[in-house]
Protein backbone atom coordinates (compact mmCIF):
# COMPACT_ATOMS: atom_id res chain seq x y z
CA UNK A 1 0.00 0.00 0.00
CA UNK A 2 1.33 3.58 -1.26
CA UNK A 3 0.81 6.70 0.17
CA UNK A 4 -2.00 7.64 -1.72
CA UNK A 5 -3.77 4.21 -1.46
CA UNK A 6 -3.72 4.79 2.26
CA UNK A 7 -4.84 8.18 2.45
CA UNK A 8 -7.68 7.29 0.10
CA UNK A 9 -8.74 4.55 2.30
CA UNK A 10 -8.81 6.58 5.15
CA UNK A 11 -11.20 8.96 3.87
CA UNK A 12 -13.38 6.41 2.87
CA UNK A 13 -13.59 4.15 6.04
CA UNK A 14 -11.81 5.94 8.74
CA UNK A 15 -12.76 3.48 11.30
CA UNK A 16 -12.56 0.15 9.53
CA UNK A 17 -10.02 -2.07 10.69
CA UNK A 18 -6.83 -2.88 8.51
CA UNK A 19 -3.73 -4.76 8.36
CA UNK A 20 -2.36 -3.28 5.32
CA UNK A 21 -3.30 0.39 6.42
CA UNK A 22 -2.11 -0.39 9.81
CA UNK A 23 1.61 -1.84 8.20
CA UNK A 24 1.92 1.38 6.21
CA UNK A 25 1.19 4.00 9.18
CA UNK A 26 4.08 1.77 11.03
CA UNK A 27 5.95 2.74 8.49
CA UNK A 28 5.10 6.38 7.38
CA UNK A 29 5.21 8.88 9.64
CA UNK A 30 3.48 11.53 7.39
CA UNK A 31 0.63 9.19 6.89
CA UNK A 32 0.05 8.36 10.67
CA UNK A 33 -0.18 12.05 11.75
CA UNK A 34 -2.88 11.71 8.57
CA UNK A 35 -4.48 8.67 10.00
CA UNK A 36 -4.76 10.47 13.26
CA UNK A 37 -6.35 13.75 11.90
CA UNK A 38 -8.88 11.79 10.03
CA UNK A 39 -9.78 9.49 13.22
CA UNK A 40 -9.93 13.01 15.51
CA UNK A 41 -12.35 14.45 12.87
CA UNK A 42 -14.22 11.24 12.51
CA UNK A 43 -14.35 11.26 16.37
CA UNK A 44 -15.73 15.12 16.12
CA UNK A 45 -17.92 13.94 13.16
CA UNK A 46 -19.67 11.82 15.52
CA UNK A 47 -20.07 13.84 18.32
CA UNK A 48 -21.06 16.69 15.99
CA UNK A 49 -23.79 14.93 14.09
CA UNK A 50 -25.33 13.65 17.41
CA UNK A 51 -27.77 16.04 17.92
CA UNK A 52 -29.92 16.89 20.68
CA UNK A 53 -33.64 14.87 20.25
CA UNK A 54 -36.42 16.95 21.58
CA UNK A 55 -37.59 14.86 24.66
CA UNK A 56 -41.13 14.89 23.24
CA UNK A 57 -40.29 13.53 20.07
CA UNK A 58 -41.46 10.26 20.73
CA UNK A 59 -45.13 11.84 21.75
CA UNK A 60 -45.30 13.90 19.03
CA UNK A 61 -44.42 10.77 16.56
CA UNK A 62 -47.71 10.24 14.94
CA UNK A 63 -48.77 6.61 14.44
CA UNK A 64 -51.96 8.53 12.45
CA UNK A 65 -49.57 10.80 10.47
CA UNK A 66 -51.26 12.24 7.51
CA UNK A 67 -50.55 12.03 4.22
CA UNK A 68 -50.02 13.88 1.44
CA UNK A 69 -53.00 14.18 -1.13
CA UNK A 70 -51.28 13.02 -4.70
CA UNK A 71 -51.31 11.29 -8.00
CA UNK A 72 -52.68 8.29 -7.30
CA UNK A 73 -56.03 9.18 -9.01
CA UNK A 74 -54.51 10.44 -12.07
CA UNK A 75 -52.11 7.42 -11.82
CA UNK A 76 -55.32 4.62 -10.99
CA UNK A 77 -58.01 5.88 -13.52
CA UNK A 78 -56.69 5.26 -16.54
CA UNK A 79 -56.27 1.57 -15.30
CA UNK A 80 -59.60 1.26 -14.00
CA UNK A 81 -61.87 2.55 -17.37
CA UNK A 82 -61.06 -0.53 -19.06
CA UNK A 83 -63.29 -1.68 -15.75
CA UNK A 84 -66.52 -0.07 -16.61
CA UNK A 85 -67.23 -2.56 -19.36
CA UNK A 86 -66.42 -5.43 -17.35
CA UNK A 87 -68.96 -7.51 -14.67
CA UNK A 88 -72.04 -6.36 -14.38
CA UNK A 89 -73.04 -9.62 -13.93
CA UNK A 90 -70.94 -9.94 -10.84
CA UNK A 91 -72.50 -7.29 -8.75
CA UNK A 92 -74.97 -9.81 -7.97
CA UNK A 93 -72.12 -11.64 -5.63
CA UNK A 94 -72.18 -9.28 -2.61
CA UNK A 95 -75.25 -7.61 -0.83
CA UNK A 96 -75.45 -3.87 -1.48
CA UNK A 97 -74.14 -2.35 1.33
CA UNK A 98 -71.18 -3.91 0.94
CA UNK A 99 -70.69 -2.81 -2.65
CA UNK A 100 -70.89 0.81 -1.28
CA UNK A 101 -68.38 -0.05 1.26
CA UNK A 102 -65.95 -1.33 -1.01
CA UNK A 103 -66.73 1.45 -3.45
CA UNK A 104 -66.01 4.10 -0.70
CA UNK A 105 -62.76 2.36 -0.01
CA UNK A 106 -61.78 2.07 -3.51
CA UNK A 107 -63.19 6.28 -4.01
CA UNK A 108 -61.03 6.71 -0.45
CA UNK A 109 -57.93 4.39 -2.23
CA UNK A 110 -58.00 7.03 -5.39
CA UNK A 111 -57.01 9.52 -3.33
CA UNK A 112 -53.97 9.64 -0.48
CA UNK A 113 -51.17 8.71 -2.06
CA UNK A 114 -47.30 8.61 -0.71
CA UNK A 115 -44.88 10.20 -2.76
CA UNK A 116 -43.96 6.49 -3.60
CA UNK A 117 -41.37 5.12 -6.09
CA UNK A 118 -41.39 1.46 -7.63
CA UNK A 119 -39.85 -0.96 -5.70
CA UNK A 120 -37.07 -2.94 -6.60
CA UNK A 121 -37.15 -6.30 -7.12
CA UNK A 122 -35.66 -7.51 -3.80
CA UNK A 123 -37.80 -4.57 -1.91
CA UNK A 124 -40.81 -6.30 -3.56
CA UNK A 125 -39.78 -9.61 -2.76
CA UNK A 126 -39.40 -7.95 1.05
CA UNK A 127 -43.12 -6.34 0.90
CA UNK A 128 -44.98 -9.55 0.40
CA UNK A 129 -43.72 -11.36 3.15
CA UNK A 130 -45.89 -9.81 5.65
CA UNK A 131 -48.96 -10.78 3.47
CA UNK A 132 -47.33 -14.48 3.65
CA UNK A 133 -47.04 -14.00 -0.32
CA UNK A 134 -43.88 -14.94 -3.10
CA UNK A 135 -44.17 -14.26 -6.50
CA UNK A 136 -43.69 -17.22 -8.70
CA UNK A 137 -41.16 -17.13 -11.21
CA UNK A 138 -40.74 -15.84 -13.53
CA UNK A 139 -42.69 -12.43 -12.42
CA UNK A 140 -44.48 -10.84 -15.43
CA UNK A 141 -43.26 -7.99 -16.97
CA UNK A 142 -43.73 -5.12 -17.18
CA UNK A 143 -44.59 -4.83 -13.34
CA UNK A 144 -44.09 -2.22 -11.23
CA UNK A 145 -45.16 -2.43 -7.62
CA UNK A 146 -45.40 0.41 -5.13
CA UNK A 147 -46.98 1.25 -1.63
CA UNK A 148 -49.71 3.72 -1.83
CA UNK A 149 -52.45 4.47 1.07
CA UNK A 150 -55.27 2.73 0.94
CA UNK A 151 -58.11 4.00 3.39
CA UNK A 152 -55.70 4.91 5.43
CA UNK A 153 -53.13 2.35 5.48
CA UNK A 154 -50.26 1.47 3.21
CA UNK A 155 -51.26 -0.96 0.59
CA UNK A 156 -48.94 -2.70 -1.75
CA UNK A 157 -49.81 -1.61 -5.09
CA UNK A 158 -48.96 -4.32 -8.45
CA UNK A 159 -49.40 -2.79 -11.93
CA UNK A 160 -49.35 -5.24 -15.09
CA UNK A 161 -50.52 -6.44 -18.03
CA UNK A 162 -52.98 -9.86 -17.64
CA UNK A 163 -54.10 -11.03 -20.52
CA UNK A 164 -53.78 -8.49 -22.41
CA UNK A 165 -55.52 -5.83 -20.10
CA UNK A 166 -53.83 -3.69 -17.50
CA UNK A 167 -54.93 -4.91 -13.95
CA UNK A 168 -54.47 -3.68 -10.62
CA UNK A 169 -53.71 -5.39 -7.62
CA UNK A 170 -54.06 -4.54 -3.87
CA UNK A 171 -52.37 -6.36 -0.96
CA UNK A 172 -53.26 -4.79 2.40
CA UNK A 173 -54.15 -5.75 5.77
CA UNK A 174 -56.41 -3.53 7.51
CA UNK A 175 -59.37 -2.17 5.54
CA UNK A 176 -63.28 -2.33 5.30
CA UNK A 177 -62.30 -4.49 2.46
CA UNK A 178 -60.76 -6.67 4.54
CA UNK A 179 -63.97 -8.18 5.73
CA UNK A 180 -64.86 -8.85 1.84
CA UNK A 181 -64.06 -11.85 -0.39
CA UNK A 182 -65.35 -12.60 -3.74
CA UNK A 183 -65.99 -10.49 -6.69
CA UNK A 184 -67.82 -6.95 -6.85
CA UNK A 185 -68.17 -4.20 -9.29
CA UNK A 186 -69.86 -0.81 -7.97
CA UNK A 187 -69.87 2.99 -9.65
CA UNK A 188 -67.28 1.91 -12.40
CA UNK A 189 -65.33 -0.10 -9.91
CA UNK A 190 -64.66 -4.25 -10.60
CA UNK A 191 -62.64 -6.45 -9.17
CA UNK A 192 -62.27 -9.50 -6.78
CA UNK A 193 -61.28 -9.17 -3.43
CA UNK A 194 -59.67 -12.38 -1.85
CA UNK A 195 -57.85 -13.29 1.66
CA UNK A 196 -54.03 -13.93 1.69
CA UNK A 197 -52.88 -16.30 4.60
CA UNK A 198 -51.93 -12.80 6.46
CA UNK A 199 -54.15 -9.87 4.40
CA UNK A 200 -56.02 -9.16 1.75
CA UNK A 201 -55.81 -8.88 -1.96
CA UNK A 202 -58.21 -7.09 -4.46
CA UNK A 203 -57.79 -7.26 -8.30
CA UNK A 204 -59.03 -4.01 -9.88
CA UNK A 205 -59.85 -3.91 -13.55
CA UNK A 206 -60.27 -7.66 -14.82
CA UNK A 207 -63.08 -10.20 -14.97
CA UNK A 208 -63.78 -12.71 -11.86
CA UNK A 209 -62.43 -15.43 -13.63
CA UNK A 210 -59.37 -13.25 -15.04
CA UNK A 211 -58.97 -11.91 -11.65
CA UNK A 212 -58.58 -15.61 -10.24
CA UNK A 213 -56.20 -16.83 -13.00
CA UNK A 214 -54.36 -13.56 -12.58
CA UNK A 215 -53.70 -14.60 -8.48
CA UNK A 216 -52.82 -18.28 -9.23
CA UNK A 217 -49.74 -16.92 -11.79
CA UNK A 218 -48.79 -14.47 -9.55
CA UNK A 219 -48.93 -16.27 -6.16
CA UNK A 220 -49.77 -19.56 -6.87
CA UNK A 221 -52.86 -21.78 -6.27
CA UNK A 222 -55.15 -19.17 -4.05
CA UNK A 223 -55.50 -19.96 -0.25
CA UNK A 224 -58.45 -20.27 1.36
CA UNK A 225 -60.10 -18.27 -1.48
CA UNK A 226 -63.73 -19.42 -2.21
CA UNK B 1 -55.39 -1.90 15.33
CA UNK B 2 -53.70 -2.38 19.10
CA UNK B 3 -51.44 -4.42 18.07
CA UNK B 4 -49.51 -2.53 15.20
CA UNK B 5 -50.08 0.73 17.82
CA UNK B 6 -48.11 -0.91 20.69
CA UNK B 7 -45.22 -2.26 17.89
CA UNK B 8 -45.32 1.41 16.56
CA UNK B 9 -44.62 2.64 20.20
CA UNK B 10 -42.32 0.26 20.67
CA UNK B 11 -40.60 0.94 17.58
CA UNK B 12 -40.66 4.93 18.08
CA UNK B 13 -39.21 4.16 21.55
CA UNK B 14 -36.13 2.53 20.49
CA UNK B 15 -35.64 3.58 16.59
CA UNK B 16 -36.90 6.98 16.74
CA UNK B 17 -34.33 9.12 17.99
CA UNK B 18 -31.61 8.16 15.61
CA UNK B 19 -33.93 8.07 12.90
CA UNK B 20 -35.14 11.50 13.74
CA UNK B 21 -31.29 12.72 13.86
CA UNK B 22 -30.99 11.12 10.30
CA UNK B 23 -34.14 13.09 8.94
CA UNK B 24 -33.00 16.32 10.45
CA UNK B 25 -29.24 16.25 8.64
CA UNK B 26 -30.66 15.44 5.55
CA UNK B 27 -33.47 17.67 5.05
CA UNK B 28 -32.54 19.94 7.32
CA UNK B 29 -36.09 20.55 8.73
CA UNK B 30 -37.88 19.78 12.16
CA UNK B 31 -41.63 19.16 10.97
CA UNK B 32 -40.40 17.28 7.88
CA UNK B 33 -38.26 14.76 10.10
CA UNK B 34 -41.22 14.41 12.51
CA UNK B 35 -43.44 13.54 10.02
CA UNK B 36 -41.03 11.49 7.54
CA UNK B 37 -40.16 9.35 10.76
CA UNK B 38 -43.59 8.91 11.67
CA UNK B 39 -44.48 7.32 8.69
CA UNK B 40 -41.66 5.59 8.27
CA UNK B 41 -42.50 3.64 11.18
CA UNK B 42 -45.59 3.59 10.42
CA UNK B 43 -44.70 1.41 7.67
CA UNK B 44 -42.15 -0.83 9.29
CA UNK B 45 -45.16 -1.83 11.77
CA UNK B 46 -46.44 -3.99 8.63
CA UNK B 47 -42.66 -5.45 7.73
CA UNK B 48 -40.76 -7.76 9.23
CA UNK B 49 -37.55 -6.11 10.08
CA UNK B 50 -34.55 -7.98 9.10
CA UNK B 51 -32.55 -7.60 11.98
CA UNK B 52 -34.33 -5.72 15.03
CA UNK B 53 -31.48 -5.81 17.06
CA UNK B 54 -30.40 -3.28 14.59
CA UNK B 55 -33.13 -2.06 12.74
CA UNK B 56 -31.84 1.65 12.03
CA UNK B 57 -29.98 0.38 8.47
CA UNK B 58 -33.85 -0.77 7.50
CA UNK B 59 -35.45 2.06 8.60
CA UNK B 60 -33.74 4.69 7.08
CA UNK B 61 -33.26 3.18 3.71
CA UNK B 62 -37.14 2.85 3.94
CA UNK B 63 -37.04 5.89 4.57
CA UNK B 64 -35.22 7.33 1.40
CA UNK B 65 -35.84 4.92 -0.62
CA UNK B 66 -39.58 4.36 0.08
CA UNK B 67 -41.47 6.82 2.23
CA UNK B 68 -39.68 10.05 0.92
CA UNK B 69 -37.96 8.65 -2.10
CA UNK B 70 -34.83 11.23 -2.82
CA UNK B 71 -33.86 11.90 -6.17
CA UNK B 72 -31.33 9.23 -6.86
CA UNK B 73 -28.69 10.63 -9.19
CA UNK B 74 -25.34 8.95 -8.12
CA UNK B 75 -24.86 6.93 -10.69
CA UNK B 76 -23.14 9.71 -13.16
CA UNK B 77 -19.85 11.56 -12.34
CA UNK B 78 -20.18 13.24 -8.69
CA UNK B 79 -20.66 16.67 -8.88
CA UNK B 80 -17.47 19.70 -8.31
CA UNK B 81 -18.05 20.31 -4.80
CA UNK B 82 -18.48 24.13 -3.99
CA UNK B 83 -16.04 26.41 -2.70
CA UNK B 84 -15.37 26.38 1.15
CA UNK B 85 -17.33 28.69 2.93
CA UNK B 86 -15.30 31.53 4.36
CA UNK B 87 -13.91 31.12 7.71
CA UNK B 88 -15.18 34.65 9.05
CA UNK B 89 -18.70 32.87 8.56
CA UNK B 90 -17.60 30.29 11.19
CA UNK B 91 -19.98 30.57 13.95
CA UNK B 92 -17.85 30.11 17.43
CA UNK B 93 -17.20 26.64 18.64
CA UNK B 94 -15.52 23.35 17.20
CA UNK B 95 -18.54 21.67 16.99
CA UNK B 96 -21.18 24.61 16.04
CA UNK B 97 -18.41 25.24 13.23
CA UNK B 98 -18.41 21.48 12.36
CA UNK B 99 -22.41 21.29 11.71
CA UNK B 100 -22.46 23.92 9.84
CA UNK B 101 -19.73 22.80 7.68
CA UNK B 102 -21.56 19.15 7.40
CA UNK B 103 -24.91 21.18 6.61
CA UNK B 104 -23.05 23.43 3.42
CA UNK B 105 -21.71 20.12 2.40
CA UNK B 106 -23.98 19.27 -0.89
CA UNK B 107 -26.82 16.37 -0.09
CA UNK B 108 -24.83 14.45 -2.93
CA UNK B 109 -22.26 14.16 -0.37
CA UNK B 110 -23.95 14.66 2.23
CA UNK B 111 -25.87 11.72 2.29
CA UNK B 112 -23.37 9.15 1.87
CA UNK B 113 -21.48 10.22 4.85
CA UNK B 114 -24.58 10.09 6.66
CA UNK B 115 -25.35 6.91 6.18
CA UNK B 116 -22.05 5.60 6.44
CA UNK B 117 -21.60 7.67 10.19
CA UNK B 118 -24.52 7.81 11.60
CA UNK B 119 -26.97 4.62 10.34
CA UNK B 120 -23.23 2.39 10.27
CA UNK B 121 -23.42 1.14 6.68
CA UNK B 122 -20.79 0.01 4.81
CA UNK B 123 -19.63 1.05 1.31
CA UNK B 124 -21.29 -2.11 -0.48
CA UNK B 125 -24.60 -1.26 1.40
CA UNK B 126 -24.79 2.39 0.94
CA UNK B 127 -23.96 1.72 -2.61
CA UNK B 128 -27.09 -0.96 -3.00
CA UNK B 129 -29.33 2.27 -1.02
CA UNK B 130 -28.49 4.85 -3.55
CA UNK B 131 -28.45 1.98 -6.54
CA UNK B 132 -24.52 3.11 -7.79
CA UNK B 133 -21.33 1.67 -7.88
CA UNK B 134 -19.05 1.13 -4.74
CA UNK B 135 -16.33 2.96 -6.40
CA UNK B 136 -18.76 5.85 -6.65
CA UNK B 137 -19.67 5.84 -3.34
CA UNK B 138 -15.98 5.85 -1.71
CA UNK B 139 -15.37 8.53 -4.09
CA UNK B 140 -18.16 10.79 -2.47
CA UNK B 141 -17.04 9.88 1.06
CA UNK B 142 -13.50 10.01 0.00
CA UNK B 143 -14.11 14.15 -1.14
CA UNK B 144 -16.14 14.35 1.71
CA UNK B 145 -14.51 14.58 4.19
CA UNK B 146 -11.07 16.40 2.50
CA UNK B 147 -13.71 18.39 2.23
CA UNK B 148 -14.59 18.77 5.88
CA UNK B 149 -10.47 18.73 6.52
CA UNK B 150 -10.14 21.23 4.98
CA UNK B 151 -12.93 23.59 6.37
CA UNK B 152 -11.07 22.64 9.04
CA UNK B 153 -7.57 23.54 7.88
CA UNK B 154 -6.09 20.68 9.60
CA UNK B 155 -3.99 19.65 7.12
CA UNK B 156 -1.91 21.98 4.42
CA UNK B 157 -1.16 18.98 1.84
CA UNK B 158 -4.09 15.99 0.77
CA UNK B 159 -4.14 13.38 -2.07
CA UNK B 160 -5.98 14.54 -5.22
CA UNK B 161 -8.93 12.24 -4.95
CA UNK B 162 -8.87 10.54 -8.45
CA UNK B 163 -11.75 8.95 -10.12
CA UNK B 164 -13.42 5.97 -8.46
CA UNK B 165 -12.10 3.94 -5.62
CA UNK B 166 -11.74 0.05 -6.57
ZN1 LIG C 1 2.55 7.09 3.60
Amino acid sequence: MNCLAYRRAMLEAPLREDDRRAAHAEQCAACRRFGRTVRELEGQLGTALAIEVPRSLSERLDHHAPCRQGRFARLLLPWLIPSLITLVAAALYLPWQHRQELAAAHRRSLQPTLPSQPLSDQALRNALVPFGLELRPPPPSPLTARWIELDGAPALQLRLQHEGRPATVLLFSASPLSSHTGPFVQEGVSGFVSRTEKGSVAVLGLSDAAARRLLARLFGPPAGSP
Amino acid sequence: MTRSTSRFDSLAQQWGAPLYRFALWLWGNTGKAERLVSLTLRRACRLEIPHEGNALPFLIELMIREVAPITLRYRGRPAALPAPPLSTDFPEGEMERLRLVVRRLPEEYRLPLLLQVLAGMEIPRIAAVLETSEASVATRLCRARQWLLKQETRVDRLPTAGRGGR
